[in-house]
């Protein structure tokens, strides 16, 4: 006799796809009285939660024997850095580990200006004695610990040299200094030269998209844009104070931001450079450097008042603040390849690494939380305007000396206002309407 | 004999002198009759003085020629100055090419860079809003027309075209090898033939359009100098970097400009009568054709069965045979062309647009109804306005119901008064006066002032004395016709005080002695008279009033109570980015939460403007490769 073991199911206890019970929602508004109530309140939460969890600050470079003057982050490799400081030495980081790849010798004075190729291959540094290096980024990683590596070129300026800037196609290059001049890989000299009145211009950059358009700030407090393919300048504006730093919109190469020494970011569309389009203020004092994001909705901009700014760039107030205690005057600033970090070189000899948005997670994220992480700032989006929302969201901590630095200003400006309408007031007729910001700020525009 | 020989020699040298300066005043003269020196007038000064100069002659007329053609020597700041103007004008051409992708970028609701995509251009259809203006929509209708024509000669002429198309391709092949003949003498024979050709247009030129000419050609050379290469400009490149994309066929033409005109048209039916733009003769063919259409639609009913209860038909019948005759009436009245019939019709029309999308009835036994109570209406307003015209009786007698009432009310108060003490000097109705003169309404105010210094003729006062009930029951229900707008002002000028009497602060009891100084040698103060206490709070009022937001608008009470309760949810200013408050709200109608919204709407609702991902370079935008092979 064989003994079969069966199992005996009845036909309702056997669960199958079938049996999932939909749950029907009715959308009607009326059905759902709380609706409003309920997202508000998750809203507030959410902006709590995102202060709670805001820890911007990641890590630190730090290996520079004196401050750090210029920093780049790769244009091919989320992981490189590039950074020059005043003793002439340059370093090339890795930011995973953070430690230094190649450390050279590069000057014998201050570095002042450091660029990567946009394959990431060669790196090119200016420094104030005169000299433009160009290495090899391949070469110099065999023999990494050799301090005193020969660049594969060198190039003599006649004049003095301010910042260096790559190429984005060719394999060319332009400085600023005393003329503005563009170079080739293979030639010595400078294939091209531009200069417009009798000052050095500090800064110059190549416009990302449009390769042919290099904008620069002068030291008589101009700003020049020049065109490689005319052998002159295009057209020129005097602001009221020196300009030291720029940076183009990559996204919308129509724009540039100029960080100005009176503590204010301009926008120009470089079609019509008679008025800048946006003023963003926040910072200060001097603005010693700014970067655009590779989105081109954001840039950063590093300040002698020791903190670091994010901005959009359809805004006039900054969306975000970053200082530290030991934190010295920002010189350098850096936007990393895929918009998520920002490099900040100060001079107290470190580099720090900051998150763009201050309570974002690192590292992977799952499908549910980013859903989450969504919602939660379509909800602050949505309730932005909430008096108590927009207080929470707006509040940053400021140590003392920007706070009463603030207050003096604030106070200095409604001042300034009451005397003006006062003066109005009692003279009637005789004050004509003070000029718009925008218009106070130019001097000059020169064609 | 040396010295001789000095002596002659200083004569010598003094008659050389003398001679020369003969010769320059000469030519000093010469120049003062002719106002101008020229090297040529010298020249032939010289020649009618018979000396030779043959070989100076020949070279300045070289000079000459050359100088026509070789230009006069620019300064190095002249040139810069023009290179920089022709950097910029070229700098601005060629910018154009980003402004598709900066626009599209900016409007577009999100950005996906990690996809690593060129951003997409903007497409024609996304403009088509900001063209919508009536004077654009006729002539786009005419552009069609003219589409539409040529596409029909097209159609009608193909073996035509076929032989113009073969001899073109004849006269292409023709061209391509006249301009392929490379040669560098046939060449240089050409750009002789242009010059000789220049020279002789220049000299028929006055300088000073010779130096215009001269400019026009110094900006042309820095212009090639600057761009070097010669990029494309013809009709299709022209109209890719402008709107980005693809050169439209007719086609395409023709569905685009079909969009528009749709949406013209429907704009157009909406906005017409609120423009202001009113075609009195389109109005009358609209008004007939509707006429028609309801008095068609009147017979059918005609015919249709009866219901079971015999009232309702009969009213119905009635209903119906006055709406016919009234509608006859006007269609005769419009046919013929009368203003006061443009006038009637101008009251129906309203009507019509009371209801936004109305449409002319045509089945259904809803809409039955409706078209009954509108005509109801319509008759109802129609008799109105005929009877305002000739001032009937009855609306005589409503007017004096109006003016009768008003007394009654006023005599009321007269006798309240007479019944207080004479010693209170401010009476309710001053009280009122005073309120009334702080709330500057000036037109309430003199209707006011018109009701209390009227009098009543005897007669009236008479027979109010008498029966004032009666003649009010008898008004009373024409009175609910007129709009009695002195009784409604008024009581809303009370309620309007009364909302800022509720407002002050409440008044301290006034028990004797207390609050006061007590002692020897001081004054008892006296109580506050009614009639301080009255200016007192009128004061008070009037200061309440000048903070309220409703102080300067006669006709409205704001209430500024709140509940702090909701007060968080609400936001205490429009912000600026909005225009209006329904602008605004329409942010807060959708809820986005899952509990409200199914998972992929939600999803959606709540994803961010810019998508960003760790590890993802972002690249710098790149010009699109159909233009990018066309600069």
């Amino acid at each position: 006799m064989v003994k079969f073991n069966t199992i005996c199911r009845t036909g309702q206890e056997r669960s199958t796809n079938a049996d999932i019970t939909k749950v029907y929602r009715n959308p009607n508004p009326k059905v759902h009285p709380l609706a409003h109530a309920r997202e508000y309140q998750r809203a507030l939460v959410a902006t709590k939660v995102e202060k709670i969890y805001a820890q911007p600050f990641l890590g630190a470079l730090n290996g520079h024997s004196d401050g750090v003057s210029c920093i780049e982050a790769c244009r091919f490799n989320l992981s490189k850095l590039v950074s020059g400081s005043y003793d002439g030495e340059i370093r090339i980081w890795d930011i995973p580990s953070r430690k230094t790849l190649i450390q050279l010798n590069a000057h014998q004075q201050m570095v002042k200006g450091v660029s990567f190729s946009r394959d990431g291959m060669r790196i090119v540094s200016s420094g104030e004695d005169k000299t433009i290096n160009l290495y090899d980024f391949p070469q110099l990683l065999e023999q990494s610990n050799n301090t005193f590596q020969e660049p594969l070129m060198c190039y003599l300026s006649k004049g003095t040299l301010g910042n260096v800037d790559h190429n984005y196609q060719l394999p060319q290059f332009a400085t600023a200094g005393q003329v503005v001049q563009v170079w080739d890989y293979e030639r010595p000299k400078a294939i091209m030269k531009f200069q417009w009145g009798v000052d050095s211009v500090s800064c110059v950059k190549y416009s990302p998209a449009d390769t042919n358009l290099i904008c620069g700030t002068s030291m008589d407090r101009c700003i020049i844009l020049y065109d490689v393919r005319a052998e002159s300048a295009i057209h020129k504006v005097a602001m009221l104070n020196k300009s030291q730093c720029l940076a183009w919109n990559p996204i919308e190469p129509l724009n540039i931001v100029i960080g100005n020494d009176d503590s204010n970011c301009y926008t120009y569309d470089i079609r019509k450079m008679e008025l800048p389009t946006m003023i963003h203020k926040d910072h200060i004092s001097a603005v010693m450097s700014v970067a655009f994001s590779s989105s081109g909705r954001e840039f950063v901009s590093g300040s002698f008042d020791r903190t670091i700014r994010i901005f959009p760039f359809n805004k006039g107030f900054s969306r975000e603040v970053y200082h530290g205690q030991r934190m010295q005057q920002v010189n350098s600033v850096s936007f990393s390849g895929d918009a998520q970090f920002v490099y900040s070189g100060s001079n107290d000899m470190n580099i720090r690494i900051w998150k763009v948005n201050a309570s974002q997670k690192v590292g992977i994220i799952n499908q549910r939380e980013s859903n989450a992480t969504n919602y939660r700032h379509a909800l602050k989006e949505k309730f932005k305007y909430n008096q108590e929302i927009k207080r929470i969201a707006k509040h940053r901590h400021l140590p003392k000396y920007l706070m009463n630095k603030k207050k003096q200003r604030q106070e200095m400006k409604e001042s300034k206002n009451r005397k003006l309408k006062n003066a109005e007031l009692n003279n009637p007729g005789q004050y004509e309407a003070p000029k718009p910001e925008k218009q106070q700020r130019i001097e000059q525009f020169i064609q | 004999m040396g010295k001789l020989n000095k002596e002659q020699r200083l004569e010598k040298q003094l008659a050389k002198k003398i001679e020369k300066q003969d010769v320059y005043q000469e030519v000093k003269l010469q120049e003062a009759q002719e106002d101008d020196f020229n090297v040529a007038n010298l020249i032939s000064t010289l020649e009618e003085q018979g000396q030779q100069i043959d070989s100076v002659k020949t070279q300045f007329l070289r000079v000459n020629e050359k100088a026509r053609i070789v230009q006069e020597p620019e300064t190095q700041a002249e040139r810069d100055f023009q290179e920089r103007k022709v950097a910029a004008t070229v700098m601005k051409q060629d910018i154009k090419k980003w402004l598709p992708i900066v626009k599209k970028n900016r409007e577009s609701e999100r950005i996906d860079f990690t996809k690593q995509r060129n951003v997409q251009r903007a497409k024609i259809s996304d403009t088509s809003n900001a063209l919508l203006n009536n004077n654009l929509g006729i002539k786009l209708q005419n552009a069609m027309e003219e589409v539409e024509k040529v596409e029909q000669q097209q159609q009608l002429n193909i073996q035509s075209n076929q032989q113009k198309s073969n001899l073109q391709f004849y006269n292409d092949l023709k061209m391509k090898k006249i301009s392929s003949i490379k040669s560098k003498i046939y060449k240089q024979i050409k750009k002789k033939k242009g010059n000789k050709e220049k020279l002789k247009l220049m000299a028929q030129l006055t300088p000073a359009e010779r130096r215009k000419e001269i400019e026009k050609l110094r900006l042309s050379r820095a212009k090639e100098r600057i761009t070097l290469r010669h990029s494309t400009k013809n009709k299709y490149v022209s109209q890719l970097l402008r709107f980005g994309g693809d050169k439209k066929s007719l086609k395409q033409q023709q569905s685009f400009l079909n969009n528009i005109k749709h949406q013209l048209l429907a704009k157009a039916q909406l906005n017409e009568l609120e423009d202001g733009e009113f075609d009195e003769e389109n109005f009358r063919e609209q008004a007939i054709s509707q006429l028609e259409q309801e008095l068609q639609d009147i017979e059918r009913r005609e015919k249709e069965k009866q219901n079971n209860f015999g009232f309702l038909d009969k009213q119905k019948k009635q209903d119906l045979q006055e709406s016919k005759s009234i509608a006859q009436k006007l269609l005769t009245m419009l046919k013929s062309g009368n203003d006061d019939a443009i006038q009637m019709e101008e009251s129906e029309n309203q009507e019509y647009n009371s209801d936004d999308n109305y449409q002319p009835n045509e089945n259904g036994n809803k809409d039955k109804s409706k078209v009954v109570i509108e005509n109801n209406e319509f008759i109802g307003r129609a008799n109105f306005v005929n009877e305002t015209k000739q001032l009937t009786d009855i609306q005589k007698k409503k007017i004096d119901a109006k003016t009768s009432l008003s007394n009654y009310l006023n005599l009321e108060s007269e006798k309240q008064q007479q019944q207080n003490n004479s010693e209170k000097q401010l009476t309710i109705q001053d009280e009122k006066k005073q309120l009334i003169e702080g709330l500057n309404i000036k037109n309430i105010k003199q209707k006011y002032e018109k009701q209390v210094n009227k009098k009543l003729s005897n007669k009236e006062l008479k027979q109010l004395q008498q029966d004032p009930d009666e003649l009010l029951q008898q008004n009373l229900a024409n009175f609910n016709l007129v709009l009695d707008e002195d009784e409604n002002e008024n009581a809303f000028i009370d309620e309007k005080i009364k909302d800022m009497e509720e407002e002050l602060p409440p008044e301290p009891v006034n028990t004797k002695g207390w609050g006061c100084w007590a002692g020897i040698g001081i004054k008892e103060r006296k109580p506050l008279s009614q009639e301080q206490i009255l200016q007192n709070k009128i004061k008070k009022i009037r200061e309440i009033q000048k903070k309220r937001q409703d102080a300067k608008l006669d006709n409205v009470i704001i209430s500024e109570k709140r509940d702090s309760k909701f007060a968080k949810y609400l936001v205490p200013k429009l912000p600026s980015e909005f225009t209006n408050s329904e602008q605004f709200d329409q942010l807060h109608t959708l809820p986005l939460g899952p509990e409200w919204n199914s998972l992929t709407s939600h999803q959606a609702l709540t994803q961010p403007q810019i998508i960003t991902k760790a590890g993802v370079i972002i690249n710098p935008v790149k010009v699109p490769q159909q233009i990018n092979k066309l600069l």
